[in-house]
């Protein structure tokens, strides 16, 4: 015999294995459960592919990396040294120690 | 996901092989970028550069598979986070411009962004709005792509917590959006 719906369930309750697909990207919005189209729209929205302006400042990274491969790692625990004046050149870029071999 | 070559990559990576540094930076820097929008647009760009200036420090150091790197990558991430916002508790209350508050509100209108389309900026605005623990487990999920256990850790609780924040941040936005895409305030 069939249990009658409970009228009391949250109708926007999420089974796992359906929660899992949401956040996983794998859960096209029109196979959505009732009232979770949007959410798995705005889910693949927030997965999507990196936007140039994303991949911006790269090269300022590279500079650091130049920096710390060429003259050897500094030792682990708080940074240390003086800070420089200028700095690497790049959108929101601030670094309180560089590694220099003059 | 850089995949099978991950570990060449890294490999090539931590000797400062700068192609292959590029490939973990195209994989990682809009992740970091969507995450900080979430839990500290303010300082977005600056907490991603000082997250790869950690990983770049360790990068000779680490070893495991690339989800574990990932998990790294975003623990060295939410570390910034905590140092930045401990910093902004210090300040004094003056240093803080009224108008840049009004200014960074006034930006991103969540509830407008929605109806026009859901752009990624759009999408992480959206995120932003609810509590901070279910918009980080989310964000942590979806746009780093980590698994349950690998949040659990980088946020400091239990799978089963970081499963009933996701649940929990879900619903929420589905109360919040709405199936005709209608933004609809949630109390």
């Amino acid at each position: 015999m069939r249990r009658p719906p409970d009228p009391d369930a949250d109708p926007l309750a999420l089974d796992d294995d359906t929660v899992e697909r949401l956040l996983s990207g794998t859960l096209p919005p029109g196979q959505a459960p009732p009232g979770f189209a949007k959410v798995a729209e705005l889910l693949a929205a927030g997965a999507a592919a990196p936007s140039s302006a994303e991949l911006a400042g790269q090269a300022a990274v590279l500079t650091e990396l130049r920096a710390v491969t060429r003259d050897g790692r500094p030792p682990s625990g708080p940074r240390a040294g003086p800070e420089r004046p200028g700095g690497v050149a790049g959108p929101g870029w601030r670094w309180s120690w560089r590694l220099a071999r003059w | 996901m850089i995949g099978p070559e991950f570990p060449a990559v890294l490999s090539a990576a931590a000797r400062g092989d700068e192609d292959a540094f590029g490939r973990l930076w195209h994989d990682l820097q809009p992740r970091l970028l969507r995450y900080f929008s979430v839990v500290s647009r303010a300082a977005a760009e600056d907490l991603a550069s000082e997250t790869w200036f950690g990983v770049v420090r360790g990068l000779d150091r680490f070893e495991g598979n690339e989800p574990a790197f990932r998990a790294w990558v975003f623990t060295i991430a939410r570390h910034e986070v905590l140092d930045w916002r401990r910093r902004m508790a210090r300040r004094p209350p003056e240093d803080v411009p009224a108008n840049g508050l009004v200014e960074l509100a006034a930006r991103d209108d969540p509830a407008a962004d929605a109806l026009e389309g859901l752009s990624t900026r759009a999408a992480m605005a959206m995120l932003a709005t609810l509590p901070a623990d279910q918009s980080e487990a989310i964000v942590l999920r979806v746009v780093a792509g980590l698994a349950v256990d690998r949040v659990a850790a980088i946020m400091g609780k239990r799978p089963g917590t970081v499963r009933v924040l996701t649940h929990r941040g879900l619903r929420r936005l589905a109360r919040q959006l709405g199936d005709d895409g209608r933004v609809r305030r949630v109390v």
